[in-house]
This record gives structure tokens, C-alpha cells and sequence, in this order.
């Protein structure tokens, strides 16, 4: 929507006025014609249920549209000309992918938790990390990094450690209502640990190899002592898990799809 | 083995089996998994797995699946956003309240809000002007319970005279959450933490984002991202329209249409909705919008912005070895003509809506202009000679490829960008099957990666045919130096001439040795310059007279 106050034909001089009452008289007609036009359209907007816009015919989410008709959609697929597209080759791979450093962590949460005061919070706490992430400003003059550098790892390791508090071992003065995403016993390491990567490098199961798990397991051991001694993990038994959790978002399979 | 050295080892082994790369084939777990992530802003299931990458049918069905869903609008939004660079900075929540954006001076009572600590766990909101004296409202005793229009169904706690200015409901003032960070992320309707500047600014940052996003998942026409007429709203600028006692809408001249759309969505509506309002002439779909104008406040910077992201063209000039003091003008001097002689014409299309502040208050004048050879005078005619350039459908194939590929085109897929200008166009620009038929193609499906820098990109899609491209039989134009050359030579002549670092061409002996490429820097401005279209393309058969 524009926000705009003054009239392009309003003229400053005698020469933007002969411009502008030319351009007048082309703008009149132009609205003769579209006001011709809007008694249809007016007719067809109230003829639709309140609400109801232009969308999908399917039914499926498409947008509104408001006021008068934008005309007729785009087309669907073109069988012929799709076919035409994919006969054309190249030898050239695509590139790896970094996830999008400003919304990683918003992504991350939002697979597994509802919007909401404790969402915003969480996302909140580790805001401060998001330029060291590689994150664009908010003018957009500096854009998302597409790879990484040292300190950008080191943040998203950082902002990992704090995210996974929230998804594996929620407590209650941080995390009100929130409870651990793991589907096992916190006794069941393979299974939570094998669930877990496959959950956040976003790999099938049986692609995650026995080593892997194993490497993980062998970390989460060493790391459990240390990570017991927090306030927060006493009472959550799941918090073994996140040293789990943050390594595996430092896995080259997450960094890049 | 130290665990952080453990960590860091286990990254460095997977990254080297990553870059140690060969072109592999068709892996379609692979590609769901990324088309997933691009698409719905998640990674797949094992059960999602086991059904959208057993075959190329339920591959293809699965991705169907992920453009339909309701979060391909979200990353529609965020790609619109990078795309367009609309994103304001933080001193514009300030500006939203000075007097200078309608120049109304009694406006934005503001308070405070937050739910304190643990121990006062009422929702309280006060005098913005008292954050550090909250008590000297009012007594506690006092407060009365209000509810609030961002969040149905919660109470606060207001003062009396905070009752009376703000109404019931608190709907006439402003809110400040106190927690700024919660604040900035908070999700409009899903929590009590809301903020009317951050919501405010973040969606009249993002409109040219919301008009494009809304046209791609309902379907319509991309080129309607240009249309004169066209706007999008959401909940937060309808609820800053509504507050008139704030802002002076009725400045702003919007139709009554608008006016009684406004009305009508509430601000937990974080979608834009289309309005067409029909009738702007001066208008332009995401060119007019606010983030944009706001956004790029020079209008030389609004063209060259356009040019390269709408056009993927760039004003590439080598720098004059001295700048001359008083360089006059631009669009004819020496070293400067190079760009400006097409980016100031194609800026005057702006001139109408002023730059900076003038936004608001500005009253300036139309210029008759020209851009591509076309003449107009009003960024609605600029927008229509924009789509109906075959660049701009080029250009959204180019920046649909970059999101999806990771990288640019190899000049040796010149085809294949063709091909996919081609079906967008047969499509009528459906921009949802342009992705499709990129994430189906096998250049997504290779299960190998990459690099992202592409060492032989393909050139700059020209200026000057069709959409589609041309398909034309090739001009059967005899070209001659003295007929179609010699009357704009002086377009190139200013810089290219003895004595300078441009090569010279002031001689048809010239021209027939570099007439190729002058061709094709001139198409840049003159669409009809002796078929540049079909000779920026055909350029080996120029023949002269």
C-alpha cells in the first residue's frame, strides 16, 4: 500500500502544469474506463460469500484477493512443456545449501513447538547471536552468509546448545508447558540418539550409520557428568541429550542440504 | 580424544566426504529432503521418506503436496523478502511516531506492557513516559481490568486515565512491550507479547513481500507483482490505518474500498490479502509499496535496485581515470553516460512520488521519460514495459533457479534457462509451476552437491523481446553504418573514442570488429535499435551493407 499524500499531476511550475493537464486528460479516460469496468466487478465481489476470495479451486490455501477482480489465474501444469523442460539436461550439480542463518533457529523450534509467549521467548534469548550466525540486517544491506566461517560455526554450536535446552530438556521457569520431544525412556540412548539425528539432519533412519550413532553416544557419555551439574538439569533426565543435540547440528549433513 | 576436538573432527570428516563430490544420479531422498526444507521450512519424517521418495511419481506428487501447503506462503515471504531487499531499519519504529510522516502532531499515546516478575504476575500497561516510575500512575488499588485487542481473552491492568485515552479494549494507543527481544519475535495472536511498532514496521517492511507471496499461492500471474492498482495488506497495517486518531489515513486520498477493507481484517491476520483497488494510475504492485519506497529512498537507487532485481541486469561501467569536478550532465559525460544515460531516464519514472521523507509531504511533478526505448511518464507504464519484457520473465527464472540450485546458470545452460523462460510464459507466469518444474528437473534431483560460485556464468538476459523470447524469423535488415548507425552514434561515441580506456568506435571498420558487443550494450536502452533483440542473440550474422 502506498503512503502517499500528494497528486503526481499537482505541478510546481507552469511547465509540470501543461505536463500534468495533458497526462490529466489521459488519466480520465483511463478512469471512465475502469470505472465502466468496477460495476461488474463490485457486482461479482458482494455476489461472493464474506471472506471468500479468489483462491485455489481445489480448495486448498491460496490467498484472497479483495476488492475488485485481478482476472483470470496463472495456468496449471503443462504436461507437454514440463516434458519439453526436463529434456533438457546439464552436467552441472546443484549447490549445497546453508540453511538460512536468520531463520534456522526459528525453523528448528517450529518443527516441534507451538507459536506462542514461550516461543517468541526462546527465539528471543538467542536473537543476539543472529548477525554472528551470518544473518542479514534488518535493512537487508547486508545479506544471509551462504556458507560458514569459524565464528558462524561457533554460533550456531552456541545457539544450538541453548535451542536443544528447550527441545530436549525443557524446564519450567524457561520453558512453561513445554515438555521433551524425545519419543523414548530417557534410558533408550540408541533409539532417542538415532531418533534425534535423523529428526535434525533430516536423513532416513537407515542412512544414519551405526558409527555415528555411536560417536554421538560416546559424547553425550562424556559430556553428561558436566551438563548434570546445571540447575536446569538436575530434575530432567532427558538433558543428557543435549550435547546430543548440539553436535548434531554441527554435523555436515545439517549445515548444508 | 577431547570431546570438543571429537565434536569438530566428526564435522571435519563429514564436510570432506560433502566437497568430495561426482555427478551421482537421480536421488530422490535427497532431493525431498532439500525441496522440504526450501519449500515448507522443515526436514521429512521417515514415514514421509517411505512415501514421497519411493518413486519419480510420488516424488513429483510430494512436491505437489509442498507447494499446496500453507507454508510454502512463509517461504514465499522470505524469498520475496531477500529478492526485493525490503526490510527497514530500526530507526523507522521512531519515525512511525514523529510528526513528519503526516504531520499530525498529537498522536501515538503509548504504553508499556509486560507481566512483570513471578511475584506480580498480572498483565500490566502503563504510561509509556513512566517506564521508571510505574506506581506514580496510579495506586494499585486503582488499576481496573481491560482487555486487550491483540490477544482475545486476556486481561490487563490499566490505570484509570490509561482506561479513558486507550478505550476498553486499549486499541487506541500504542503498545511497547517492555521485553524487546520477545517483543521482536513474538508471533502476532499467538502470544500476549505484542509490540505495535515492531508489528507495524515488520509488515510495512515485507508488503512488496506479501503482494508477490499472495500472488504466487493464489496462483495469479507473476507480472501482477507490477500491476497498477494492486496492494497487500495484513493485520498490522490495517490496524495502523484504523487508528486514525494516530495516523491521518484520509492524507493518504486511499479509495473507500480500501478504507472498508481495512475494517474488516482483524490484526491477528498475519497474511497478506490482495486489494485491488484498481484505479491508481500512478501505482505499480510492489514498486509503491512502502518498504520499497522507503527502502531504496533515492530514485536512482529505486532504478538501479529494479534493474537488477527485477531485470537481472546491472549498470557495469569502468570508472573515469579522473572524475571531473563539475561533471555537468550525466547522462551525456564521459565515463558517466556509460550507466547514466539509461539508469537517470529510467529513475525519472519515480520522480512523481519524491525521495526520502518527501514521501509523506512531497508534491513533485511527472516527467515524460523513456526506458527501452518506450515512452512514459508514471511507474504504472514503466511497470507494463517491465513485464512485457522477456528479461523480467528471464530475470524470475534466474532468481527461482538461484533459491532452488544454489547457484547461478553455467553459460553452457543457456538452453535450459531458455526452456524454462519459455514453459513460465506458457504457464501465463505461474510462478508455483516454474518451481515445480525446476524441483522436478533433474539438475535438482542429482543427489551430488556443488559449488555455489559459478566460474562461467551465463550473460545478463537481454533487453528487448517478447516474453518467451523471441521467435521471430531473425531480421532481414541489411544494416548500414551510415542509415542505422551513424544517427546514435554518439550514444557510444562519447565514451568510446581515441584517447580513452574504452575501445573506439567511431568508424564503421570498427564497428564491423566490435559492432557485436556495442550491439548489445546498446539493447540495453534502445529496444528497437535495428532488431538489437534478435542481434544481441544472432550477433555472429550481422552482415553490413
Amino acid at each position: 500500500m502506498l503512503l502517499r499524500i500528494c497528486h503526481p499531476t499537482k505541478q510546481k511550475n507552469n511547465r509540470g502544469r501543461v505536463r500534468g493537464i495533458r497526462h490529466f486528460g489521459l488519466v480520465a479516460i483511463y478512469l471512465l474506463f475502469i470505472l465502466s469496468l468496477q460495476s461488474c466487478y463490485i457486482q461479482s465481489f458482494f455476489n461472493k460469500k464474506k471472506g471468500q476470495g479468489s483462491s485455489d479451486p481445489n480448495g486448498l490455501f491460496g490467498g484472497t484477493v479483495i476488492g475488485q477482480s485481478l482476472g483470470p489465474l496463472a495456468g496449471g501444469v503443462d504436461e507437454a512443456g514440463l516434458k519439453a523442460v526436463h529434456t533438457v539436461l546439464t552436467k552441472n550439480a546443484p549447490a549445497a545449501l546453508r540453511p538460512d542463518p536468520d531463520l534456522v533457529v526459528r525453523r528448528l523450534l517450529k518443527q516441534f513447538r507451538p507459536d506462542g509467549a514461550t516461543l517468541a521467548y526462546q527465539i528471543g534469548r538467542v536473537e543476539q547471536y543472529r548477525m554472528l550466525l551470518g544473518g542479514a540486517s534488518t535493512d537487508f544491506a547486508k545479506m544471509p552468509q551462504e556458507s560458514y566461517d569459524a565464528t558462524s560455526l561457533l554460533a550456531v554450536y552456541k545457539v544450538a546448545e541453548e535451542v536443544c535446552r528447550g527441545l530436549v530438556a525443557p524446564n519450567s521457569s524457561e520453558h512453561g508447558g513445554w515438555t521433551s520431544i524425545m519419543p523414548y525412556p530417557p534410558s533408550a540412548d540408541r533409539e532417542n540418539t538415532l531418533w534425534l539425528a535423523q529428526r535434525i539432519i533430516g536423513k532416513p533412519s537407515q542412512e544414519i550409520s551405526d558409527s555415528k550413532i555411536n560417536s554421538l553416544l560416546a559424547i553425550m557419555a562424556a559430556e553428561e557428568p558436566t551438563i548434570m551439574t546445571n540447575w536446569w538439569a538436575r530434575s530432567q533426565p532427558y538433558s543428557k541429550y543435549i550435547s546430543v543435540c548440539a553436535t548434531l547440528t554441527l554435523d555436515a549433513e545439517a549445515l548444508y542440504f | 580424544m577431547d570431546l570438543n576436538l571429537k565434536i569438530f573432527s566428526m564435522f571435519a570428516v563429514g564436510i570432506s566426504l560433502l566437497t568430495n563430490i561426482s555427478m551421482a544420479g537421480t536421488d530422490h531422498k535427497q532431493a525431498l529432503r532439500r525441496a522440504q526444507y526450501l519449500l515448507n521450512a522443515s526436514t521429512p519424517t521417515d514415514d514421509q521418506f517411505a512415501v514421497g521418495a519411493s518413486s519419480e511419481g510420488a516424488y513429483q506428487a510430494s512436491i505437489r503436496g509442498l507447494l499446496d501447503h500453507s507454508l510454502f506462503y512463509d517461504a514465499m515471504m522470505r524469498y520475496h523478502e531477500r529478492l526485493f531487499g525490503v526490510g527497514l531499519p530500526t530507526e523507522y519504529l521512531d519515525e512511525l511516531q514523529r510528526d513528519d510522516i503526516d504531520n499530525k502532531t498529537n498522536k501515538f499515546a503509548q504504553i508499556t506492557c509486560n507481566r512483570g516478575n513471578s511475584n506480580a504476575p498480572k498483565f500490566r500497561c502503563y504510561w509509556s513516559s513512566r517506564d521508571t516510575s510505574r506506581t506514580a500512575d496510579c495506586p494499585t488499588t486503582w488499576e481496573e481490568p481491560v482487555t486487550v485487542f491483540w490477544y482475545p481473552g486476556m486481561v490487563a491492568w490499566v490505570c484509570p486515565s490509561v482506561h479513558r485515552a486507550c478505550g476498553s479494549d486499549l486499541s487506541r494507543c500504542f503498545i511497547k512491550y517492555a521485553n524487546q527481544n520477545e517483543a521482536l519475535n513474538a508471533e502476532l495472536g499467538t502470544t500476549e507479547v505484542f509490540d505495535s511498532r515492531h508489528a507495524v514496521v515488520k509488515s510495512l517492511s515485507k508488503q512488496s513481500a506479501g503482494i508477490a507471496s499472495a500472488v504466487v499461492t493464489a496462483n495469479y500471474p507473476y507480472t501482477k507483482i507490477l500491476e497498477p492498482g494492486l496492494t497487500a495488506v495484513d493485520g498490522a497495517i490495517a490496524h495502523f490505518y484504523r487508528q486514525t486518531h494516530h495516523f491521518d489515513l484520509v492524507k493518504l486520498n486511499p479509495p473507500a474500498e480500501l478504507l472498508a477493507v481495512v475494517n474488516e481484517i482483524p490484526l491477528t491476520d498475519t497474511r497478506f490479502k490482495l486489494v485491488n483497488t484498481g484505479n491508481t494510475y500512478e501505482q505499480a504492485g510492489i514498486l509503491t509499496t512502502f518498504g520499497w519506497l522507503r527502502r531504496y529512498e533515492k530514485n536512482r537507487t529505486r532504478a538501479n535496485q529494479l534493474y537488477e532485481r527485477l531485470l537481472c541486469r546491472k549498470f557495469t561501467s569502468a570508472l573515469p581515470r579522473v572524475f571531473p569536478a563539475d561533471p555537468g550532465n550525466l547522462r551525456t559525460k564521459e565515463g558517466c553516460s556509460g550507466c547514466h544515460a539509461t539508469l537517470d531516464p529510467l529513475a525519472d519514472f519515480f520522480a512523481a512520488w519524491g525521495e526520502g521523507g518527501e514521501l509523506y509531504t512531497g508534491s513533485k511533478g511527472v516527467i515524460a521519460t523513456t526506458f527501452n526505448g518506450q515512452q512514459g511518464s508514471f511507474l504504472s507504464q514503466l511497470a507494463d514495459i517491465i513485464r512485457n519484457d522477456n528479461a523480467f520473465s528471464t530475470c524470475q527464472v534466474e532468481n527461482a533457479w538461484q533459491w532452488l540450485i544454489g547457484r547461478g546458470f553455467y553459460r553452457d545452460e543457456a538452453d535450459l534457462r531458455q526452456a524454462l523462460s519459455r514453459y513460465f510464459v506458457a504457464t501465463n507466469f505461474s510462478f508455483k509451476e516454474l518451481v515445480y518444474a525446476i524441483v522436478t528437473h533433474s539438475a535438482f534431483t542429482e543427489g551430488t552437491r556443488g559449488d555455489s560460485v559459478v566460474g562461467d556464468p551465463l550473460e545478463m538476459p537481454p533487453l528487448g523481446q517478447p516474453p518467451g523470447g523471441n521467435t521471430d524469423q531473425p531480421c532481414n535488415t541489411a544494416i548500414s553504418f551510415a542509415t542505422h548507425i551513424t544517427p546514435n552514434l554518439g550514444l557510444c561515441t562519447n565514451c568510446h573514442k581515441p584517447g580513452t580506456s574504452r575501445q573506439d568506435l567511431s568508424t564503421e571498420a570498427q564497428w564491423k570488429q566490435w559492432g557485436r558487443q556495442g550491439v548489445s550494450m546498446m539493447a540495453s536502452g534502445n529496444r528497437r535499435f535495428f532488431c538489437a533483440n534478435w542481434l544481441t542473440q544472432k550477433s555472429d550474422a550481422i552482415s553490413y551493407s
